[in-house]
């Protein structure tokens, strides 16, 4: 069974094939046989050339949350990011565009008005989330062209707060 | 002594004195918020009672619902813990009108020492150094820039009702004083409902040195050495350890008899701590009192085998101090290292959601107070802290090796966490070297920080991550026909638990 990840903004193929506890496993072009016991939901043990690694797993909705000796991944499933990976770069212009929280929290201070010009660097809004101000600065040179929210108001990380316009 | 006792606080710290509370026999009295009826200090009180909704300001800030709460649950005293209504005059004013106890300092000290311009005037007075600096509070951004300019850049600008480097900011410049005014003032407002801030020199490459001190009601104060928290990121401590590498006995002691001193001039009772800062030629400034238990306090309980949480409750029913100044001793080194939800590669902005998965060092030395379980949330309204793990051991470099591999082992998953930045922190050659100053963070991580990750490791995580999603999608029936093996459950047919065919009856 083939199935695809993504790590690192990488896409790769990975396949597993199981015969006892013995696994042969295909990551791209590369093959790898390991002994693989599932300790408990979430441990995962692998012998590989008489190394042992526990592996704390995690499923999330779209991914594994895994640990291994001390290092954090997170393994992203790749059915809705293929195009993502590829788009990365228009997406990450849209990004820009697009004034979103980070986090869910509260705006606090509107820096700017629309149509307003505004530099790189620039503080564009203010949001509090856990007792703590986050400046959103703008990463390009433009112009506000809708602004969504006021202050006092509640946002989440999905919707912008602002929408700018690039300045050639 | 006391039957009961509320506890007015959440998390790590409401879990800490929770503990304490069961070991002396006190029964306790959780209050959580409508976002808090799952976190674990609700679970392991005896009773809880929600005091309001999720916002801080309408559940753990409110007085009222509090003092309601303890009331109607006849609790004969009040533990505030760090943070929320901990440092409020007005709150420990009001337990005692209200006859109840209030475990930390009586409120007129309180009231003294949360006002950092008058307890400066007033332990300068006594003869305690203190930074140059503004010593009142100004009504308009010229005369604070007018104050700026006698001080001299950099500078700070602190909340007068501050703590915690809520409101606390570095001005490097002029131009930037006033956005800096206006951000300090809006962030102690939000934080401590009052806007007032004050100016002071910036003293650079400094050492933050803290003495813990334990005073009762009868004059009777001693100190339980120093703290350093030098490690520090947007002015929040996020590595404490005892004892510190800068001082040397002369140092420590004279430093602790003007810790000493400054709880006698201010009226001081109960637990609390005084902060100086250390210059590079070994000079020491007061700072502040912080009125409360400290988040960090455990390290001092590691090298001095006392219990201050206990301490606290004692000399909040009356009791006498026992433990006399001469027969302390320093024992050891203990390092203490703050676990946030946040993300250190992406400016560490706090991260809230479910902690899917959990797994917690253990072994020699090792102390974790934590506020957290498997499956539990984390909630978007409160301090993004999540536990703290603390170490002992003989020296420090055995405490540093010690907690390396004690972060190695802690797993959190679902969450971002701290966790490898504090590895990647007490790994570097400056940490090891004790060169913490506290602009430590901005100088050893100056071109950002790539969490160093090893390639085998990644590619067994794959392995793993692939294994995985193949039970899944074989569990949920996507891959049972490629696969011809079942599990003995599905080839068993029908069974029973703890009965032989032959004995049936």
């Amino acid at each position: 069974m083939e199935h695809e990840f993504v790590v690192d903004n990488k896409l790769l193929k990975i396949s597993v094939e199981g015969k006892g506890g013995n696994y042969v496993i295909n990551i791209d072009d590369d093959q790898y046989t390991a002994d693989i016991e599932h300790l408990s939901p979430h441990i995962v043990s692998i012998k590989r050339e008489d190394k042992i690694y526990r592996v704390f797993i995690a499923r999330s909705d779209d991914g594994f949350f895994v640990q291994c000796r001390g290092d954090q991944y997170f393994i992203k499933d790749s059915d809705q990011d293929e195009s993502e990976v590829q788009g990365s770069e228009e997406r990450s212009r849209e990004d820009m565009l697009k004034i979103k929280s980070t986090m869910p929290g509260k705006v606090i201070k509107i820096e700017v008005k629309e149509k307003q010009e505004v530099s790189v660097g620039q503080t564009l809004v203010i949001v509090e989330a856990m007792k703590m101000e986050n400046e959103i600065k703008s990463s390009l040179q433009g112009v506000v062209k809708k602004i969504f929210a006021s202050e006092g108001d509640l946002v989440d990380s999905d919707n912008p707060i602002m929408e700018l316009e690039e300045k050639k | 002594m006391f039957k009961k006792i509320l506890i007015a606080n959440r998390g790590e710290i409401a879990v800490r004195i929770i503990r304490a509370c069961q070991e002396m026999g006190i029964s306790t009295v959780a209050v959580y918020s409508e976002a808090d009826r799952k976190s674990l200090h609700v679970q392991l009180a005896d009773e809880a009672v929600c005091i309001g909704p999720a916002q801080a300001v309408d559940s753990y800030l409110d007085k009222d619902n509090v003092i309601h709460a303890a009331k109607e649950k006849k609790a004969q005293a009040i533990h505030p813990g760090y943070g929320f209504l901990a440092e409020n005059p007005s709150f420990s004013l009001r337990c005692e009108k209200e006859g109840i106890v209030f475990i930390g300092p009586n409120s007129k000290a309180m009231d003294l020492v949360g006002d950092k311009v008058r307890s400066r005037q007033t332990v300068e007075k006594a003869g305690v150094p203190i930074i140059p600096g503004m010593k009142c509070v100004l009504k308009n951004i010229s005369e604070y820039e007018k104050e700026a300019s006698k001080i001299g850049y950099p500078l700070m600008i602190k909340a007068s009702a501050g703590g915690g480097g809520k409101g606390m900011r570095i001005v490097h410049s002029h131009e930037k004083l006033k956005t800096g005014l206006e951000a300090g003032m809006r962030e102690a407002k939000s934080a401590f409902g009052d806007e007032s801030v004050y100016l002071e020199k910036c003293i650079q490459e400094p050492h933050h040195v803290e003495f813990q001190i334990l005073a009762d009601n009868y004059g009777n104060i001693v100190h339980l050495f120093e703290r350093e928290c030098s490690i520090q990121r947007r002015h929040q401590k996020i590595i404490e350890e005892s004892p510190s590498q800068v001082l040397d006995e002369d140092l420590r002691n004279r430093m602790g008899e003007v810790a000493k001193k400054v709880i006698q001039a201010t009226g001081y009772n109960n637990a609390g701590t005084v902060e100086f800062l250390l210059d590079k030629d070994r000079n020491f400034y007061f700072l502040e009192v912080n009125a409360r238990l400290q988040v960090e306090h455990p390290v001092t309980e590691l090298i001095t085998g006392l219990d201050i949480v206990q301490h606290q409750i004692l000399i909040a029913a009356g009791e006498r101090l026992k433990v006399k100044q001469d027969s302390l001793l320093q024992k050891g080194h203990a390092i203490e290292c703050r676990i946030y939800a946040e993300d250190p590669e992406d400016n560490f902005l706090p991260s809230s959601g479910k902690i899917l998965f959990l797994n917690e060092p253990a072994g020699p030395g090792i102390r974790l107070d934590s506020g957290i379980y498997s499956g539990c949330e984390v909630p978007i309204y409160y301090d993004p802290i999540l536990s703290k793990l603390i170490i002992w051991a003989e020296n420090r470099e055995m405490a540093c090796q010690r907690m390396i591999q004690a972060l190695d082992h802690y797993v959190i998953l679902g969450v971002k966490t701290s966790i490898s930045f504090l590895k990647e922190v007490i790994s570097s050659a400056m940490f090891r070297r004790g060169d913490t100053t506290t602009d430590f963070i901005e100088k050893q991580f100056k071109n950002g920080f790539g969490m160093k990750k090893d390639d085998k490791n990644r590619e067994i995580s794959l392995l793993a991550a692939a294994f995985l999603e193949q039970t899944r999608k074989y569990d949920s029936g996507i891959g049972k026909k490629e696969q011809g093996e079942r599990s003995p459950w599905q080839t068993l047919g029908k069974w029973r638990l703890g009965r032989s065919e032959e004995s049936g009856t």
